[in-house]
């Protein structure tokens, strides 16, 4: 992380403390930064943005550094405070919710949210997370919601049994909300939609395996299933839209001992290698994580991954997560080092049309907020450029120059 | 729910399974996932609740708080059973005689 020249301190900084290497040197480099002249209002707006306040506090104040102004901490403390209280709330919540359905002889499967943050940090204030979201067979998902309802949840959005059957087929989860406080719990019977590709859940049922939760045995996702599934759901669904993400992968990498032949074995059959690999990328290229041989020799064969990376990054650090300009993305392109790149040279179109390509291409959000058949997806590499330039207004073109 | 016992330096003591907590980076927060409440420890209470992930006894724990902070034997002993009590009597420790 000592690459990126030109990128901001309060940048450096952030991904300083969202990556899971060592805990010495990155204390060491957190008080090198703080020595900058920091702009502290920027850096806690981007730090909201990424999602990686608590993991700031953390270090900060682990630094002990008297360079940090008493007011931000103070913000900071608060900011780490609500997320513990917060994530044990939903911890408590998933726990209860769990024995009901046991009770009621449903198989349950809670996944992302307050699991993932214990599962990931150990200390769930390190990652925050908005609602409680659990896998039931498809055809326990009604018996699941009436419990659900008992237990005093209701459906976010209200349907009739007409509109609940068409639900079903069409999507992929049902969200509900406790009356008293608005608490979102998700059931799912499928983990994603159907545009981020076809992850099986009946293939996860037949390979779950046993977890302690809070002295509970409970049902969890393999851990290289879970891997390949927050790859897609991070960077399909979401594009990589804030560290948060990029952090989850890198701490998996760092933490769990991944069957790396599964995980690329089980991406490949999803057809979502690249998914998966540019989650591995983008860990090693922004938080420093080492990627085992496996990993390296299969990224070494996807060139246009660096171009992929070199927008992510521009995105995360750019407030409102915009466009980074054309001249930007070329300077990240050219500080791409590293053992995980390819040996060919890194983009074998010019410049110009990679970084247009790049931006042009449809992401999640384009074909999930516009549905088309097939046939006619083409139109949603007219749709995105119509997005950005409402999301950028003229600047947009001042961006691709 | 109230629990009589008696520790003693002889005492293997560690936190109960059913809860979740929080390092708050000086304190911490104990969720009991048996009974929904939350609880609080100051740095110390928090250090001795890291410290209890993992069976020991209680003459080991005292002695590791006699190596970290700087305070009189006696004194760390006594605040220490007093923890461990207020731990048990809340259901978050368990011990074994």
């Amino acid at each position: 992380m000592g690459q990126f020249p030109g990128l901001r301190p309060e940048s450096k900084l952030l991904l300083c403390v969202a990556s899971p290497t060592e805990e010495v040197a990155r204390l060491s480099e957190v008080r090198t930064l703080t020595e900058f002249p920091l702009d502290w209002e920027y850096l806690l707006g981007l730090g909201e943005q990424n999602e990686v306040l608590s993991l700031l506090y953390w270090h900060l104040n682990a630094a002990n550094d008297d360079l940090v102004p008493p007011a931000v901490m103070q913000r900071l403390r608060g900011v780490f405070f609500q997320t513990s209280v917060h994530n044990l709330s939903l911890l408590k919540e998933l726990m209860r919710v769990l024995a009901k359905l046991k009770e009621d002889g449903i198989d349950a499967v809670p996944y992302k949210g307050p699991s993932l943050a214990r599962s990931l940090f150990g200390n769930v204030a390190f990652r925050r997370t908005r609602d409680i979201d659990i896998l039931v067979r498809p055809e326990a998902v009604e018996r699941t919601r009436r419990l659900l309802v008992r237990e005093g949840y209701q459906l976010a959005t209200p349907m009739t049994d007409e509109e609940m059957v068409a639900h079903r087929q069409s999507h992929y989860h049902l969200e509900l909300l406790r009356q008293a406080d608005g608490l979102r719990l998700e059931i799912h019977w499928e983990f994603l939609p159907r545009n981020c590709g076809h992850f099986d859940a009946s293939y996860v049922w037949d390979h779950l395996v046993t977890e302690d939760i809070g002295g509970q045995p409970t049902l969890s996702l393999r851990a290289e299933e879970l891997f390949v599934l927050l790859c897609i759901h991070h960077g399909t669904k979401h594009e990589w839209d804030r560290l948060k993400w990029i952090a989850d992968i890198a701490r998996m990498i760092e933490t769990h001992r991944l069957d790396w032949q599964t995980v690329l074995a089980r991406a490949r059959m999803l057809g979502q290698e690249r998914a998966v690999l540019l989650g591995c990328f983008l860990s090693a290229y922004l938080l420093g994580v080492s990627l085992p041989a496996e990993v390296l020799s299969v990224l070494r064969n996807h060139s246009r991954l660096a171009a992929h990376a070199a927008l992510i990054r521009g995105r995360l650090f750019r407030p409102n997560r915009g466009l980074p300009g054309f001249r930007e993305w070329c300077a990240y392109v050219d500080g791409l080092t590293g053992p995980f790149m390819p040996k060919r040279p890194v983009l074998e179109w010019p410049r110009n049309l990679q970084y247009l390509k790049a931006v042009i291409t449809p992401e999640f959000n384009d074909r999930y907020d516009v549905r088309l058949p097939r046939w006619f997806s083409f139109l949603h590499y007219m749709y995105r450029p119509a997005r950005l330039w409402g999301h950028h207004g003229t600047a947009l073109f001042k961006r691709l120059n | 729910m109230t629990q009589t016992l008696s520790i003693s330096d002889a005492s293997v003591v560690s936190a109960v399974k059913q809860q979740a907590s929080c390092d708050l980076a000086g304190e911490a927060v104990i969720l009991n996932l048996k009974d929904g409440v939350y609880y609080g420890l100051n740095s110390v209470g928090a250090r001795v609740w890291t410290l209890l992930e993992q069976p020991r006894s209680v003459a080991a724990l005292h002695a590791l708080l006699l190596d970290e902070y700087d305070i009189d034997p006696d004194v760390c002993r006594q605040q220490l059973t007093s923890l461990l009590t207020d731990l048990a009597t809340h259901g978050l420790l368990e011990v074994a005689a």
